[in-house]
């Protein structure tokens, strides 16, 4: 059995001739909780966007549980959850009324919807804040109802982009058991954040992209033994990212 | 269609919910109607009871006029103006003599008015009554058969009956500036990328949106009525429910061509400060300021603008039961509709959301 859930063949996004994804190639298997990170402008959310089919690729391929995206559209979006980097909610809606709103956007409806409604609040633990208005939740609890807000419609894959960005630690810390919890319930998760501890503390295995391109990819161990090589002291994720991407700022405009 | 059900509830709850924006539509709309309303009271009772004036008249034989010649004497006499016939004569020296205030020449098909350059709000009441008897005979010398209580019953709207109509004419069209906001909320919020990731379709998404606007733009309007019938002036609309479905088209017409250009202007601001412009021409040339019988704008330029066509139609239903805007009316509200909406809806699929 193919347990292939994303693969990326030879994938290029150009803009104005200057390609800030290079002809990625990767694959995601499923129940993986899979890292992929990269300093700013390194093509994360491009490519994150492609395989969302928010962006369509210059050239290459995607696959998604064996569709394709270029044909298979309609197929594929069911299955993925997207949490977006920005919070993507109406404050003057109530929680539920959020998760309502966005879980019919995929034709869920009666009691199929109420149900999503339920389990995607209580998932989140925030079932006895229901009846509350987004806008006055704290940043951790938007960022839990963003999260709810991609759950209703029960995706097999989940795309996290940097979900836990200006949030204080508890919250961060209940995000973290949050996605694991989602992935021992069987979904896969595609993972960015800048936060280096946090890929360390869930990721199964680890991307690392520069310049639109992968330069290493294993699990954790595996990416440490890129670096330390001769050195016996235990290193973390950050000084591998650092030495292989470099101490160099990177600033950088979209598009 | 439960999609689309559950999106316009949910808009509808968002647009309910900004209560600041709902209260200063509805209260706003009828202080600033009421203070448009008095305003320009003033203006049109001038025009209606201000100072008899003396108009002279000259008739070619071959003149088309010729046909209703007594019925427009009695007509402007009923009125209270003085009419006196003359031939061979020089206007500019009777005008300038101050014998008479305006001078109709008749030829032919035609006809030209003149009138004192300081005071050419006489020419333009003439010119009203000319260009209805005009649309009557409808260019057909052969059939002209005009009773004369058809033409006392082409009357001129009161202050009040005329400013009532077209300013909620006007403001069922700025309403689709004020409930676009759910735009801007949708765009500082960033909801569009969950839109675009998911299974809903552009028309969903488009579709839900118009339907809760209009509803509430509807709802709007029928206070704002409502309101200033309970507590200003009466709102005599003529033909009840024709003027009633002329307003919701309206209101259709206007939400929907609102929700093109903020589709199409990816900046908020843009899009309401063009939409603005285009109302504020459109009224300008329709009749909301100044009264379109009395305007010296061309007829080419008023037939230019939507709301001229529903002034007319409701203004002349209210006050003569007919109108032969109607027709014309209900094509160029069909037609600003059906474009924006086909328009919108393909756009939003074309961008997903917002």
């Amino acid at each position: 059995m193919n347990d292939t859930v994303v693969r990326l063949d030879g994938l290029i996004k150009k803009y104005d001739n200057r390609a800030v994804v290079d002809g990625l190639s990767l694959e995601i298997r499923e129940g993986e909780i899979f890292g992929l990170l990269g300093p700013n402008g390194a093509g994360k959310s491009t490519t994150m966007n492609m395989i969302c089919s928010l962006l369509k690729p210059t050239a290459g391929q995607i696959e998604l549980f064996g569709y394709n995206t270029k044909t298979d559209n309609k197929k594929i979006k069911p299955l993925i959850g997207y949490i977006p980097q920005e919070l993507a909610i109406y404050g003057n809606l109530k929680a539920w009324e959020n998760v309502e709103l966005f879980t019919s956007l995929y034709g869920i409806k009666g009691q199929a919807l109420k149900d999503a409604i339920d389990e995607s609040l209580e998932f989140v633990k925030l079932s006895d804040k229901r009846n509350a208005f987004a806008k006055t939740f704290s940043g951790g609890m938007k960022r839990r109802l963003n999260i709810a807000c991609a759950l209703g419609h029960k995706p097999k894959l989940l795309i996290f982009d940097e979900p836990t960005v200006g949030i204080d630690p508890q919250s961060r810390n209940f995000i973290l058991e949050s996605i694991k919890a989602a992935n021992k319930k069987g979904a896969t998760v595609i993972y960015t954040s800048h936060y280096m501890e946090e890929v360390e503390a869930i990721c199964t295995r680890i991307a690392i992209m520069d310049n639109g391109k992968i330069i290493a990819i294993g699990t954790k161990n595996e990416l440490k033994d890129m670096v330390r090589k001769n050195r016996d002291e235990d290193i973390s994720l950050e000084e591998v990212f650092l030495t292989l991407t470099g101490k160099k700022l990177r600033d950088y405009t979209e598009g | 269609m439960s999609r689309i059900f559950i999106l316009t509830k949910n808009y509808l709850k968002l647009i309910f919910r900004a209560k600041s924006v709902l209260i200063i539509t509805v209260i706003g709309a009828l202080v600033v109607m009421a203070a448009l309303t008095n305003v320009f009271h003033t203006l049109l009772d001038q025009a209606e009871t201000g100072e008899e004036f003396t108009i002279g008249y000259e008739m070619d034989d071959d003149s088309r006029y010729s046909a209703v010649e007594e019925f427009l004497k009695e007509g402007f006499e009923e009125e209270g103006m003085t009419v006196i016939e003359y031939s061979d004569a020089d206007p500019d020296a009777l005008i300038k003599e101050e014998k008479i205030d305006v001078f109709i020449d008749f030829e032919g098909d035609s006809y030209s008015i003149k009138g004192r350059s300081n005071d050419e709000i006489d020419a333009r009441i003439v010119q009203y009554v000319l260009y209805n008897v005009d649309h009557m005979m409808n260019g057909d010398m052969g059939k002209v058969e005009i009773a004369s209580d058809k033409i006392e019953a082409r009357e001129q709207a009161d202050a009040d009956t005329y400013y009532t109509i077209v300013q909620t004419v006007y403001f069922s069209s700025l309403c689709s500036i004020f409930l676009c906001l759910v735009y801007i909320a949708e765009r500082k919020q960033n909801i569009g990328i969950r839109f675009r990731s998911s299974t809903a379709g552009g028309a969903h998404i488009y579709l839900s949106k118009l339907l809760a606007c209009t509803l509430t733009a509807w709802l709007t309007m029928a206070l704002v009525t409502g309101g200033l019938a309970l507590f200003l002036f009466d709102i005599k609309l003529g033909c009840p429910l024709t003027s009633i479905g002329i307003l919701l088209l309206t209101i259709l017409a206007f939400v929907s061509f609102g929700m093109l250009f903020l589709i199409i202007f990816d900046n908020p601001a843009a899009a309401i400060g063009f939409l603005f412009m285009v109302l504020w021409f459109s009224g300008y040339a329709g009749g909301t300021f100044e009264t379109y019988m009395l305007s010296s704008m061309s007829q080419s330029v008023k037939e230019l603008s939507p709301l001229y066509y529903v002034n007319r139609t409701l203004v002349e239903l209210s006050v003569n039961g007919q109108s032969d805007y109607l027709g014309r009316c209900l094509m160029v509200l069909t037609v600003m509709s059906a474009v924006s909406i086909v328009l919108g809806m393909f756009i939003t699929s074309k961008k997903k959301g917002v």
